[in-house]
């Protein structure tokens, strides 16, 4: 069952250099699809489209068979969420308090969050394994519990489709790893939709379901891991020198740079 | 920069929300009683509470100070601490600065220079114009901020805060310029440079008075809403809120309130930047919480920093906005040292 149908968009920020050309893609219900691509290939900019930050010149994006255009704005708040890479935390609010802030779109006004609300925070925080950190500032938090606390707040908007914007920007391997580990079994056992922008082809192929690479705003390749991570598409799409083997424990295609 | 607050907390619930702004608005009541009774002149207890509510005799030199001297002071000190304290408070989370404040989007400067040129040009009647042209200029630059920053339907935060600084600087300048060449008044306009509460008088009130609290009630309603924008514009939108909405509308609030207070006090520092400050390190960032917090920490602490005012080596009055600034600079370094 599609729960995305990105029909034929192309996108600009300035009008005459188009950032995204004649993208078509469809993403199944409970998929994990990684975007992966070039700087400036326009996967964020994709993203962006996908929780209609941003609207497409040219096509049409439609959920759940609805034209994403026909949402009004919490509607849309309740069925995608969308964690961006730049977050600010000026503020010392606590996980609880920021992951609680999931509820926003289904308050419809209310000054208060209700037990029930209450209720899925605590079972999100539980799930992206930050339960314990609950009443700590997020200012105090490490790079990987910070960015489980924004997954936990994506979570308590329960949504069918999960956007993530470089998930594992500035982590270190081990909570890479949590982070990709985190999002396939949201997809395998929560039947929660991912779509992520990644940098990192070995966790991509290694966690994802298929794998979408683009290259100067045009789709290039989408398919599973073997499929995608062939070593001459990556040679052009990247520009760089590669061998493609296989991971010795997963099978999963491994790319290993050669100089 | 570090966060001030680090303690841990729950989650806001509306009996903690009660329970504290009670407290708040006894301290907010105690401090005011406390500023009535002091003064040139000191007046007992009971006849403070005599004159507020008749249930004791008072003398009618007594009731006079009270009702018609002190009560609007007082008043006023609540209102503009209270104002300054929440249009900071809202600035803070649209800014996401914690070091942000109603003077750096240079309305202030807007005031003092519409007051100057009332003082200069139409000295002796300046007991109304001066609050007047004081609102006209804080309008000024309100508007020439907003459009400088308004771009393509966005209200870009920095470009905002920036406009407001240069802005705020050539009006200083303006200022100065005019002062130089108009210097026969210059004593007046000096104090009210300074921040000063000793022109109250309730019609003064009448108009600051409801402007102010036409600002401050939509901030209220939209405490929940500045808590996710305090998060980033992306995160805030993608859960639901109008993100260009509530910005330019924040920015129209904090304006009208620096602007009406500006109007009737002149330029009060460091209550919009310290009081929010504090509130936040003691009761946490949730502006449900934070913004009401503010209001009467704001209002209790100016009309205590304007008895001291006007008692400290009286008969002769202190400018409140130089005691604001004497109080406030160390305790803010302090605090940031501490954090």
């Amino acid at each position: 069952m599609l729960v995305l149908t990105v029909d034929n968009v192309s996108f600009s920020y300035i009008s005459g250099t188009p950032t995204l050309r004649n993208v078509s893609l469809e993403v199944k219900r409970g998929e994990f699809l990684t975007l992966v691509g070039p700087n400036g290939s326009g996967k964020s900019t994709l993203l962006k489209l996908l929780d209609r930050i941003y609207l497409p010149d040219t096509g049409s994006i439609r959920l759940d068979e609805k034209a994403l255009s026909a949402y009004a704005r919490p509607d849309l708040a309740r069925r995608i969420a969308y964690v961006p890479q730049d977050r600010d935390t000026a503020f010392p609010f606590t996980v609880e308090e920021i992951v609680l802030m999931g509820r926003a779109p289904h308050a419809s006004g209310a000054m208060f969050e209700s037990l029930h609300d209450r209720d899925i925070a605590r079972r999100m925080m539980e799930l992206t394994d930050i339960a314990h950190l609950a009443s700590h500032p997020i200012t105090n938090l490490s790079g990987g519990e910070r960015q489980r606390a924004f997954i936990a707040r994506a979570l308590a908007q329960q949504p069918l489709v999960l956007l993530l914007d470089e998930p594992t920007a500035h982590l270190d391997i081990a909570h890479q790893v949590e982070i990709f580990r985190l999002l396939r079994s949201l997809s395998i056992d929560n039947g929660l939709t991912v779509v992520s922008v990644s940098h990192d082809l070995n966790l991509a192929s290694m966690y994802s379901d298929r794998i979408a690479m683009l290259l100067c705003g045009e789709l290039t390749a989408i398919g599973t891991p073997p499929a995608v991570l062939t070593v001459d598409r990556i040679r052009e799409v990247f520009r760089a020198d590669v061998v493609v083997d296989r991971h010795p424990v997963t099978d999963a295609p491994r790319v290993t740079m050669v100089r | 920069m570090k966060p001030l607050f680090t303690g841990k907390h729950t989650p806001l619930t509306p009996r903690r929300l009660t329970l504290t702004l009670s407290v708040l608005f006894l301290v907010l009541v105690a401090s005011s009683l406390f500023a009535l009774a002091v003064g040139s002149v000191s007046v007992p207890l009971s006849s403070v509470l005599g004159s507020c509510t008749g249930l004791f005799p008072v003398s009618d030199m007594d009731r006079l100070i009270i009702l018609d001297i002190r009560l609007p002071r007082v008043l006023l000190a609540i209102l503009v601490g209270a104002g300054l304290s929440v249009a900071g408070a809202v600035l803070q989370a649209l800014l996401r600065n914690p070091l942000a404040e109603p003077y750096i989007l240079g309305i202030s400067s807007g005031g003092t220079m519409g007051t100057i040129l009332a003082i200069a040009l139409a000295s002796g009647v300046s007991q109304f114009v001066a609050p007047a042209a004081s609102f006209a200029g804080s309008a000024l630059v309100m508007i020439l901020v907003y459009a400088m920053a308004h771009r393509r339907g966005q209200l870009d935060p920095y470009t905002l805060l920036l406009s407001g600084v240069m802005v705020g600087a050539f009006f200083n300048a303006a200022v100065l310029l005019t002062v130089a060449l108009f210097n026969q008044e210059l004593r007046h306009a000096f104090l009210w440079l300074m921040g000063n509460l000793s022109g109250a008088r309730y019609d003064t009130l009448l108009i600051a008075g409801p402007l102010t609290i036409l600002g401050i009630i939509p901030a209220f309603l939209a405490a929940r809403k500045y808590n996710l924008i305090s998060t980033g514009d992306e995160a805030a939108y993608q859960l639901g809120v109008d993100v260009r909405k509530l910005r330019r509308r924040s920015y129209a609030i904090a304006s009208v309130i620096t602007g009406a207070v500006v109007s009737v006090s002149g330029v009060v520092g460091f209550v919009g930047l310290i009081i929010p400050h504090i509130a936040r390190m003691i009761f946490g960032p949730d502006h449900r919480l934070l913004l009401p917090a503010s209001f009467l920490l704001g209002g209790s602490f100016l009309v205590l920093a304007d008895t001291l005012a006007r008692t400290m080596i009286a008969p002769t009055e202190i400018p409140v906005g130089a005691v604001t600034a004497i109080l406030g600079a160390p305790v803010f370094v302090y605090l940031l040292r501490r954090g």
